[in-house]
This record gives structure tokens, sequence and C-alpha cells, in this order.
């Protein structure tokens, strides 16, 4: 027994600065914005916490803003990573094909990935530049487009320049998790399958598809969270405009607490956004949790 | 400089600024009447001032 306690102070000793870590990182400033969410601390109160009970909660509540926004976020994350499935998808299904490059081939998809965000961000700003941009004087070439578009310029057009930017460089990330899952994927399995006479499609629908769904959900739970706190590639696309067209609530966050200087308020905002990411979460997670793979995500 | 006028020294001017230019752009963008874009940014503003 004696042994067994020095252990445990040992152990708790070892984690001791992860947990340190943890604290600092996550702990206390989770703890810190929820108890200035019940402050009013701005401008107007010279910067001075003001307690004020539940009434950034209820302002929010009241901010057509706050729902154009979450609107906004919402369409974003179910359009890009939908997206970013299926492509990732195709993409995993070809490069796990035997074919001569197939190294090259799979370091080449993920270069996309691996580029800082800002600088594709604004290089993706550029190829939708309406004068000087590579989109349209490619649509113009084929003939598609008789006039340029200013893509940048309004909303509808905004919002799908930034899904397609978000595409080009997550889709590959999609498609390194596909792949690892796709060669836990046992050939014995297809060569059984087609033996019982299963064609391509079938193999694909009732063998791949099954064994590669905790992947999948993998995929899904990484991309869903990342996508509904998108910041950096719209805040440099476009900046939430135009008109707040692409603003999403990461962007309307930051603008709240770093221009306007309403850090209460900006408080509110991120716990609620902070517990509907958590709601989102546990509503993927749960399906993933109940695959039989489900140690997999957990490794 | 006698007809200019100073922007309104209020601790809310940003967001009261960044409110109009949203409403400002639908308008010439015509995704809202210019009726309607100014109510709405009025009573975001209100809302706004009465913090």
């Amino acid at each position: 027994m004696k042994t067994r306690a020095s252990d445990q102070t040992f152990g708790a000793l070892l984690i001791s600065p992860a947990g340190a870590f943890v604290f600092c990182i996550a702990i206390y400033p989770i703890a810190r914005v929820l108890w200035l969410s019940f402050f009013a601390q701005n401008l107007a109160t010279s910067l001075q916490p003001k307690f004020v009970k539940i009434d950034n909660y209820i302002r929010l509540a009241n901010d057509g803003h706050f729902f154009a926004t979450l609107r906004t976020t919402l369409f974003f994350t179910f359009v890009s990573v939908v997206i970013e499935l299926v492509l990732g998808l195709a993409f995993a299904l070809l490069l796990n094909q035997r074919f001569r490059g197939r190294a090259i081939a799979r370091a080449a998809m993920l270069v996309t990935w691996a580029l800082p965000t800002a600088v594709l961000a604004w290089a993706w700003s550029w190829i939708f530049n309406d004068q000087f941009g590579v989109m349209n004087d490619l649509l113009h070439r084929v003939g598609i487009l008789a006039r340029p578009i200013a893509w940048l310029g309004s909303g509808s057009t905004a919002l799908f320049a930034v899904i397609f930017a978000d595409v080009w460089k997550t889709a590959p990330f999609v498609m390194i998790i596909l792949l690892a899952g796709l060669q836990n994927v046992s050939g014995e399995l297809h060569e059984a399958a087609a033996i019982d006479g299963a064609n391509s499609w079938k193999r694909f629908r009732f063998v791949t598809l099954p064994l590669l769904m905790p992947s999948i959900m993998v995929a899904l739970l990484f991309r869903a969270i990342q996508s509904f706190g998108i910041f950096d590639l719209i805040f440099v696309m476009t900046g939430g405009g135009p008109g707040g067209a692409t603003e999403t609530l990461a962007i309307y966050t930051y603008n709240t607490y770093l221009r306007y200087l309403d850090f209460g308020y900006g408080s509110a905002m991120i716990v609620t956004s902070f517990l509907l990411m958590a709601l989102c979460a546990t509503l993927l997670y749960w399906p993933l949790s109940r695959t039989r793979g489900a140690q997999f995500a957990t490794e | 400089m006698q007809t200019a006028v100073v922007r309104p020294r209020i601790p809310q001017y940003a967001q009261a600024s960044d409110i109009l230019q949203r409403y400002v752009s639908a308008a010439l963008t015509e995704r809202m009447t210019a009726a309607d874009a100014m109510n709405a940014a009025a009573k975001e503003t209100r809302l706004l001032l009465r913090q």
C-alpha cells in the first residue's frame, strides 16, 4: 500500500507540468471569459468592470447581427465540410490505388494544406479579383463569362469564393485521414466479397464504407469544429465583407473585442459560441462513439 | 472647415459606424431598399446606445 501511495504522488508530480499547461491555456481563460461575461467592461464604463448580471446575454438574444453571423457560420461549415468530405474521399480512394508516381502524387496533394492560411487567402483574393483575377480570365477564355464578375463584391459570390478557397486548402486534410483509414481495410475482405460475386460498387458500399466510417467521423469532427471557428481565411480574403455577408461568429467576436473594445459583451459571445460548438461536437461525437472503431478516435 | 462635422465623440462610435456601413452597403447593392436599410440601421444603433 505504501509503495502504491508514493507511486500516485510520483504520478501526480509527473503530470503536473502538463496540468499547469492546460490550466494556463485552457481552464483559466475559459473561467475568466465566463466570469467576464456577467460584467459590462467597455469604453462606456472606462474599461472598468461593472457587474450587470445576465444583461450581456439578453443583449445577445436581441442582436440580429449575431444571428446573421451565426447563420453565415453554419452555412459555411455545412457546405464546406460536405464538399471536403466528398472530395477528400474521392482523392483518398484514388491515391489508395497502385500506380507509378503515387508517392509524389500524395505529397503534392498535401502541399495546399501545408501552406500558411494567410498567404493562400491573400493569393485567393487576387485570384478572385474582378479586374486582374485569374478566375475571371479563365472563365472568360473558355466562354462561360461574357463579362467579369466582382467575386468578392457581392454577398453570395464572396461566400462562394471563401468556401472554394477553404475546400481547396482542407480537402487534402480529409484525404490524409481517410487514406490512413483505407489502409486499415484488409484486402482479404475485398477478395472474399469479390469471390462472392460483389461488383466494385458493392465492395465499396458494403466493405470499404462501413470500415471507413470511424475515419470519416473523425475527419468530420475535426473539420466541423475548425470551420465553425473559421477566422483567418475569411478575415484576410474579405474581412467579413461585403456588407457583413461573409462575417462569421469568430470575426464578429474579434470585432467586438478588439475593435469596439467591448470585453463584457464579447465574452458573452465567446461563451455562447463555445456552448454551441460543444453541442455540435457532442451531436457529431455521439454516432462516432457508437461505431465499432470507437477506440480509433480516442487513441 | 465651416461645414466640417466632427465624428461623434462617443464610446460606441466604431460599432455604430460598422452598423451604418453594413446597411449602406446593403442598400447600395440593392439587397434592401434604402428605407428598410436605414430603419434597420437606426433600430440596431438605438439598441447599441441603450447599453
